[in-house]
């Protein structure tokens, strides 16, 4: 095999770089002795025999394929499924309202082209002073459309309660506490909003460590700034603030980011990992299926 | 037969079970990696040491070897950072510290080689000489860019890959250490 020369980028005669290699050949014979050579081929040849038990990529079992897209269904289900509660319990709660606020009147449409029932009644429940102005609108409109004498009866109902409800009802609640579903929602949908938003300034935490690595690498490789050991032993260059100083703290963060959800950056963390060590074996749960 | 085939091809056909293809490959490459750690740690039995754990890590790693980056690299990769633990192990990793190399600007103006006298180039076994004790010498980071290069017939790129810096470290270290040791082998052209 030829030796390389070294490429013109050094700036130094070929010649002479030609020369000074072959002379520190020559004047470096040191080589391993055979005793150590024997003990590197033996173990070579054992390994073959034996087969790879330290293998460093395994096949995953088949079922581990299908945990991504099961995981996926099952969020969009989920998802789903919470949207539909959602938007039933709008349609219960305008129904109920509608019902007490528009009160039971044979000509006293809810607005949705559905008659009430005839039967009057003078019972009223406090959530009427909780109806949406469009509601009130509506009723207002529908009793607009009555005859005059029913106008009368209709408004005397819509009014009632709105003018004083104590009057009427005893000991009634201000509001109508929300049901047990609709409070198990908000809870859900505050805590799912707190986490994106905690996620979203630690990833932008993240992208602003990560982007002052790059910048600290950049000015390092232009030779503005010294290289320090730290940065030797890790060799991290060209590796973002995230990658740790020991092979075991960097596979710590990477099963975070995975456990975050940051796969890419897992990927990209775990490509490096491999490349500044290429020796080293990975743990099962971070081998990549193929 | 086994010159016509690269170190890659020599390391794929060993993961899939050739033996005489590690046989080929380590003989390739025995001399030239266990010169770089002598040269590096500078002690017979912690080069012996490094030189079969790196081995050991290339027979370790063989059932998923993968071709995804040149051998030398790739090998040269494992000795770099066996290197670095060994150096920190021993409380020396100030020795691959900041060196001048690393500076920005171009090396010192050493006095280029006095002369081309042909007797004094007969005397090459004494120049080898203090050529290699020039070279034990050096910075670490210097001497193990030029041992790069030397032994591992590594390009500028392909060290700073080795070693984790970037091209224009390579490339400045390895400068540093032309330029001194010519400046140390005057008589050297």
């Amino acid at each position: 095999m030829t030796r390389s020369i070294l490429p013109p980028e050094t700036d130094v005669p070929q010649s002479a770089v030609k020369e000074l290699h072959a002379l520190f050949h020559a004047g470096s014979d040191a080589e391993p002795d055979l005793m150590l050579d024997q003990r590197i081929l033996e173990a070579a040849r054992a390994d073959l025999a034996t087969g790879s038990r330290t293998q460093t990529r395994r096949p995953l079992p088949w079922w581990k394929g299908w945990l991504a897209p099961a995981s996926a269904i099952a969020v969009a289900a989920l998802g789903l499924s919470l949207g539909w509660h959602v938007m039933d319990e709008q349609e219960r709660d305008r129904r109920s309202e509608m019902n007490t606020a528009v009160g039971p009147g044979k000509a006293v449409d809810d607005g949705v082209g559905r008659a009430a029932p005839e039967v009057v009644t003078t019972e009223v429940r406090p959530s009427i002073n909780l109806r949406p102005p469009a509601i009130q609108r509506a009723g207002s409109k529908a009793v607009q459309d009555l005859p005059s004498a029913e106008q009368e009866q209709a408004a005397a109902r819509v009014a009632r309660p709105q003018a004083s409800p104590a009057a009427s009802l005893p000991a009634a609640p201000a509001e109508v506490p929300p049901s047990p579903v609709t409070e198990q929602l908000k809870k859900s949908v505050s805590a799912t909003a707190d986490a994106l938003r905690e996620k979203r300034e630690s990833g932008d935490a993240g992208d602003a460590a990560s982007g002052q690595g790059r910048i600290e690498a950049k000015r390092r490789d232009a030779g503005s700034s010294a290289v320090t050991a730290a940065d030797l032993s890790s060799s991290s260059a060209a590796s973002p603030a995230d990658d740790a100083a020991t092979p075991e703290a960097w596979l710590k963060r990477i099963r975070e980011l995975r456990a975050e959800g940051r796969n890419a950056e897992a990927a990209q963390s775990l490509a490096r990992l491999q490349l500044r060590y290429p020796d080293l074996v990975l743990p099962d749960d971070l081998i990549n299926p193929k | 037969m086994d010159e016509s085939r690269t170190d890659e091809t020599l390391m794929l056909d060993y993961r899939d079970g050739d033996a005489a293809a590690f046989d080929a490959l380590y003989a390739r490459h025995r001399r030239r990696l266990y010169r770089y750690l002598l040269h590096q740690c500078g002690r017979r039995e912690l080069a012996d040491e490094m030189f079969q754990e790196i081995w050991m890590s290339v027979i370790r790693i063989r059932s998923g070897y993968e071709v995804s980056a040149k051998f030398t690299t790739w090998l040269y990769r494992i000795a770099h950072n066996r290197l670095i633990d060994s150096f920190r192990a021993r409380g020396r990793l100030a020795e691959f510290e900041v060196d001048a190399s690393d500076a920005e600007g171009d090396p010192p103006d050493y006095p280029a080689p006095s002369s081309e006298q042909p007797e004094r180039l007969l005397e090459r076994a004494h120049l080898a000489g203090r050529l290699v004790a020039a070279v034990e010498a050096l910075p670490a980071a210097q001497r193990e860019a030029f041992l790069l290069a030397a032994e591992g017939g590594l390009s500028v790129e392909e060290i700073g890959k080795a070693t984790g810096t970037g091209f224009e470290t390579a490339k400045s270290r390895l400068r540093y250490a032309y330029s001194r040791l010519r400046s140390e082998l005057g008589d050297l052209r």
